[in-house]
């Protein structure tokens, strides 16, 4: 650019900037606004985001980490009486309370222990039994924390018999089935006592469930009783429900034979014979029977067990019946299958002479069905006075006569041989 | 076009912003073992800690270039008066740059006023001679729309007062401008305007007609 020009410009800029001044005050003054609005929103953002992961954090730990169990600050122990007759035996109550405020009855863990077992005696179940009248403190502990109560055990033998009921009320057994029942008496000075001994106990029905002297109820048939016990004019009573037998379910299933040899075009039968949960066991006629692998061909199952073999190979077969629950029980058989036994050949075929005292020599031949040969046959004579065969087709003739002599395999017999038995003119 | 300083994140980390951190993520560890809703409390100090005593002076001090310590007052009047001197010293440069990019004198004081304002809100970390570039660049951007704007409701050449540059398209004339008035070279004026060397230098070869004269 040409100087003169440029000097021109920069005249005409100087005017204008004089005439019309930036003001670089009000305009830092914008700028910096903007950069406080800024810093403050994104301070206020970040505060934010702090909090919001605050309570993420928290969160998250809260559903990983479960929060401790409540302290258990104090054990309260109850029982229906605090009075006892040497004997009777109730079940004690341990409650916890927690430094949350609940309070829930203790079950597991909680040690009983009595202060005076010569007075009365405590289960670790908790349950206490009168031994002798005197008192004894009774505590259950749990973390160290214990709980106590105070049992008199009485000898009370001016009171008399207020109440009378058994324990349990109610109850449901099967045939056979055993139930102790407890006979508790409540007397006139409040205490309770075990009336077992003494009670007179009674079945409303002994065809369902009897009763011994001393309240052990035993089932004996489906249906419902009251058992009774009755002193000095009390009465309780229990209700025993007999139900009928459960049916027994099946456990498992066996086929009897469990392995077999079939020849060709012979026939089995298998049973199949189910396991109950009551330990007995009998045939079962409504399985299902199948060969594995199926279609092989080498035997067939009908749906009564029948297996008919028709060629030789090995096969399983299995039976099938539906379980309680609706699962398949299955049991199998192996069963194999050999070549039977087509024809036998006997040779020389005869008719033969022999002198007595004489013998001769006969061979079979055994054809399987699957081709295959054997000798494997046994051998005998229609008349051995006349001539004798031994175990290796040796015949041997005895005195004159005429004999016929046979080989059989599996039921199959070889052509007959006529040996004749003469004395030699010399 | 208007690039900003790249954030720097080095010279933030100094011994007492690191122990703070360990120690604000300590709490928060040890806000873990705490028990139900108790764990908020050290949880909560330890993350608030970390936002506020690390993160936020981190990046007071990264992305606005304000002095670390909490008080906002005196970091940001600090920032304005280092601002103020730079833009004091580039005050007359940029002035006559601005007269001379826009044809109306009242324009190029409120967009030069405009630039500033903008600079001293978006500009990272230290104050540079840097900055003169980018006050320019954001110049040169609020020129081209006002022409745009003008062009657009009133119409080219509606200046009240058109100098002896008027005769030049916009883009040539910020050309000049910048190559003739602010020193900038081909290659940072192509950088500013966002166009490539060679369309510089033609916009410049173009212009020479009118600003050579006869010399």
């Amino acid at each position: 650019m040409n100087r003169e020009l440029r000097q021109q410009l920069l005249d005409e800029a100087a005017v204008r900037a004089l005439e019309h001044p930036a003001d670089l005050s009000m305009a830092l003054g914008k700028g910096m606004t903007m950069v406080r609005r800024k810093f403050l929103a994104g301070s206020a953002v970040a505060l934010a985001l702090a909090l919001a992961l605050t309570a993420a954090f928290v969160a998250w730990r809260l559903a990983m980490v479960p929060p401790p169990p409540p302290a258990l600050e104090s054990i309260t122990v109850t029982a229906a009486a605090q009075e006892l007759r040497p004997t009777a035996t109730i079940p004690l109550t341990a409650t916890g309370h927690y430094g949350d405020g609940t309070s829930k009855r203790l079950l597991a863990g909680v040690e009983w222990a009595s202060g005076n077992t010569g007075v009365a005696t405590v289960s670790s179940a908790g349950v206490v039994t009168a031994v002798a009248k005197g008192s004894a403190e009774l505590s259950a502990t749990l973390d160290g924390v214990s709980g106590r109560l105070t049992l008199v055990v009485v000898g009370g033998d001016a009171a008399t018999l207020a109440s009378l009921r058994l324990d349990p009320e109610s109850a449901r057994l099967f045939p056979g089935g055993v139930l102790q029942l407890t006979a508790e008496g409540t007397f006139s000075d409040g205490s309770h006592g075990n009336l077992n001994a003494s009670a007179q106990w009674s079945s409303g029905a002994p065809g369902t469930a009897t009763v011994d002297g001393a309240g052990r109820v035993t089932a004996v048939a489906p249906g419902q009783t009251v058992i009774s016990a009755a002193q000095e004019g009390k009465r309780g009573r229990a209700t025993i429900t007999v139900l009928a037998a459960p049916k027994p379910e099946i456990t498992s299933l066996e086929v009897a034979p469990a392995q077999s040899t079939l020849k060709e075009g012979r026939t089995v039968r298998l049973d199949a014979v189910a396991r109950y949960s009551d330990g007995s066991s009998a045939a079962v006629g409504n399985a299902t029977w199948e060969t594995l692998p199926a279609g092989s061909g080498i035997a067939e199952v009908d749906a009564a067990g029948l297996v008919a073999a028709r060629r030789t190979g090995s096969v399983t077969v299995v039976a099938t019946v539906p379980g309680a629950g609706g699962q398949l029980i299955q049991g199998q058989a192996a069963i194999t299958v050999v070549p039977s036994v087509k024809s036998i050949k006997v040779s020389p075929a005869g008719p033969l002479q022999s002198e007595p005292g004489g013998s001769v020599q006969l061979s079979a031949v055994v054809l399987y069905s699957d081709g295959s040969t054997g000798s494997d046959v046994q051998w005998a004579s229609s008349r051995p006075l006349i001539a004798s065969v031994d175990v290796s087709g040796l015949v041997t003739g005895v005195k004159e006569g005429d004999a016929e002599i046979t080989a059989t395999a599996d039921g199959v017999t070889g052509n007959p041989v006529t040996v004749l038995v003469r004395t030699s003119p010399d | 076009m208007c690039e900003l300083p790249k954030r720097r994140f080095l010279p933030s980390v100094n011994p007492l912003r690191v122990v703070l951190a360990v120690l604000a993520v300590a709490v928060v560890a040890v806000g873990w073992l705490f028990p139900g809703l108790l764990s908020a409390i050290p949880i909560g100090a330890g993350l608030l800690t970390l936002v506020a005593a690390v993160l936020l002076p981190a990046v007071k001090e990264i992305e606005f270039g304000l002095s670390p310590g909490f008080k906002l007052s005196p970091a940001l009047k600090d920032r304005e008066a280092q601002l103020r001197s730079v833009f004091e010293l580039q005050r007359g440069d940029l002035e006559y740059c601005a007269h001379l990019l826009s044809n109306n004198p009242d324009s190029a004081r409120r967009l030069l006023e405009a630039a500033w304002s903008q600079a001293a809100a978006a500009w990272r970390g230290p104050v540079t001679p840097q900055l003169r570039v980018y006050v320019l660049c954001l110049l040169v951007r609020l020129i081209r729309k006002d022409e745009l704007w003008a062009v657009h409701h009133a119409g080219p050449g509606q200046a009240p007062d058109a100098g002896l540059l008027a005769g030049l398209p916009i883009e040539q004339r910020i050309v000049v401008v910048l190559h003739e008035f602010a020193n900038l070279t081909i290659v940072e004026v192509a950088g500013l305007t966002g166009r490539t060397t060679a369309e510089v230098t033609d916009e410049l070869v173009s212009a020479r007609a009118l600003t050579a004269g006869p010399s």
